[in-house]
């Protein structure tokens, strides 16, 4: 977000200059502020259909539902829980050091990275284990026992892959942004007069772990 | 934020910055609220469960929003934006459960009718036309059939109206696809016609029930069924009194309704 023509903001190399259509600094970081928390408005938006579908079919399957979520190794479950909880916490600690000027950044954003990709290695392990199990949606749930039981239990799995899915690829895509987060706080590109790309992440990252804070009760626990 | 005073951005955007020990004191209160939400889930609080999950849930939400996100220190335009997402997805649940679980069909209201109907065991000779299986038949016309057949069977049931052919008319006797005997209208229980869909889900004798209603609709007295003709539709050997058929009959499945009774009365023990 350099500026890219006023002669005025040039300063030394990996400054930042708020672009000419703000009147300050300030005014760049809340305006971007308030369209990141738009974004977020859209994502609710976006998972809100899979959470009405599990309220609906849970109400009227609950018997499915709960041998469906008895399924689920709720170990594994509160492990990426606490995970991700933990990486949300050394995000927040990244954005606070961005905005102190401290070198931890770099630490707190790569231990983040890792969080995220330790939360992916549990959740392949969870998924393997459920496709060896036949534990899969709709038609393809082949697991004799749930079939003979409860066939409903194919809803409860079609909506635990697509809810952890949708998910899981938002962890990903995080995964990403957070890398290039690191790559640019190495570069010495953020201080405590330009931290926007680090909040901005960090609200995104936030909202990720608020996710799954809801999906673990609801598929792990309660089903 | 568009105002043009200088002084309108320190009002909303002065930098919040969470101090480490704060940060730090958020983590335990969410580690120790999930130990907590583990904890009561796994005790059995009936139907408690779940809204104290989903309540344990919300106050690690609010946690996470109000200091992690620092929605604490944000401006009142952020806060309505975010939580104009939680009112429209609230109207979502509201207006989807209002249609849900006020529908006519309903699985509360006709479970345990349809469970009276149907057969527990196969009934001797259960092809021929007796007042017993007219009164099944009867009953399980209202449930399964009127929708589109209308209640007097004459294809102008509420939902015939989206739908092209027209449902049949069971008091005329003309044109009859699969032809107008029991064992024609069983063979379109069996395989569905059209919009219409299979009705194998019921057990066969059942089927033969709401056949033999359906032939009352008209005074004209069917053609009786030769064996080839029974045969065909599933009843292997009518020489026997259970017509060949294993116990049960020949049903794949059981009605969705019949079954929902049957879990929420097992889930009851």
């Amino acid at each position: 977000m350099s500026s890219p023509s006023s002669v005025d903001h040039h300063g030394k190399p990996g400054e930042h200059h708020f672009a000419h259509h703000f009147r300050s600094a300030l005014h760049e970081f809340v305006t971007c502020k308030q369209g990141m928390w738009l974004f977020l408005v859209q994502e609710v938006l976006f998972f809100s259909p899979l959470f009405v579908a599990y309220f609906m079919f849970r109400a009227q399957y609950a018997h499915d539902f709960h041998l469906g979520a008895l399924q689920l190794d709720w170990k594994m479950g509160a492990l990426n829980t606490i995970i991700l909880l933990c990486s949300s916490y050394t995000m927040a600690r990244a954005v606070t050091a961005s905005q102190r000027g401290e070198k931890s950044i770099v630490k707190y954003l790569a231990i983040t990275f890792l969080c995220a990709a330790g939360f992916l290695v549990v959740k392949y392990f969870e998924y393997t284990h459920k496709i060896h199990d036949g534990l899969l949606p709709g038609k393809f749930m082949t697991n004799p026992e749930l079939l003979a039981e409860a066939p409903k239990a194919a809803i409860f799995f079609s909506l635990y892959f697509c809810m952890t899915g949708l998910h899981g690829i938002h962890v990903i895509g995080g995964m990403g942004v957070i890398a290039w987060i690191m790559w640019r706080a190495h570069k010495g590109e953020f201080g405590p007069k330009y931290f926007t790309p680090v909040e901005m992440t960090g609200l995104y990252w936030h909202f990720v772990d608020l996710v799954w804070i809801f999906l673990f009760p609801m598929l792990y626990l309660v089903g | 934020m568009s105002h043009h005073d200088q002084h309108d951005d320190h009002e909303h955007g002065e930098h919040h910055i969470l101090s480490n020990a704060m940060g730090l004191k958020i983590l335990l209160i969410l580690i120790v609220m999930t130990v907590l939400t583990v904890v009561t889930a796994r005790i059995d609080l009936g139907h408690l469960n779940g809204p104290i999950a989903i309540f344990i849930a919300c106050f690690k939400a609010m946690l996470v929003i109000l200091f992690f996100m620092g929605m604490k220190y944000d401006s009142n335009d952020n806060r309505a934006f975010f939580a104009s997402s939680f009112v429209f997805f609230g109207v979502f649940v509201v207006l989807t459960a209002a249609d849900v679980f006020t529908r006519v069909g309903d699985w509360r209201t006709h479970g345990p009718e349809l469970k009276a109907t149907m057969m527990k065991e196969i009934q001797p000779k259960f092809w021929e036309d007796s007042e017993e299986s007219l009164k099944r038949g009867a009953t399980l016309f209202k449930e399964q059939c009127v929708t589109c057949h209308g209640s007097e069977g004459h294809g102008d049931g509420p939902a015939s109206a989206g739908l092209n052919p027209k449902p049949r008319n069971f008091t005329l006797t003309a044109d009859w696809k699969n032809g107008r005997t029991v064992t024609g209208i069983v063979t379109t229980l069996n395989k569905g016609l059209g919009s219409m869909p299979s009705f194998d889900n019921f057990p066969l004798p059942n089927r033969f029930d709401l056949a033999h209603y359906v032939l009352t609709l008209n005074a004209e007295k069917p053609a009786t069924p030769t064996a080839d003709q029974l045969k065909a539709v599933g009843v292997l050997d009518p020489s026997k009194d259970d017509g060949g058929l294993a116990a049960g009959g020949s049903s794949k499945s059981i009605p969705i309704e019949f079954a929902i009774d049957r879990y929420v009365e097992a889930s009851k023990k």
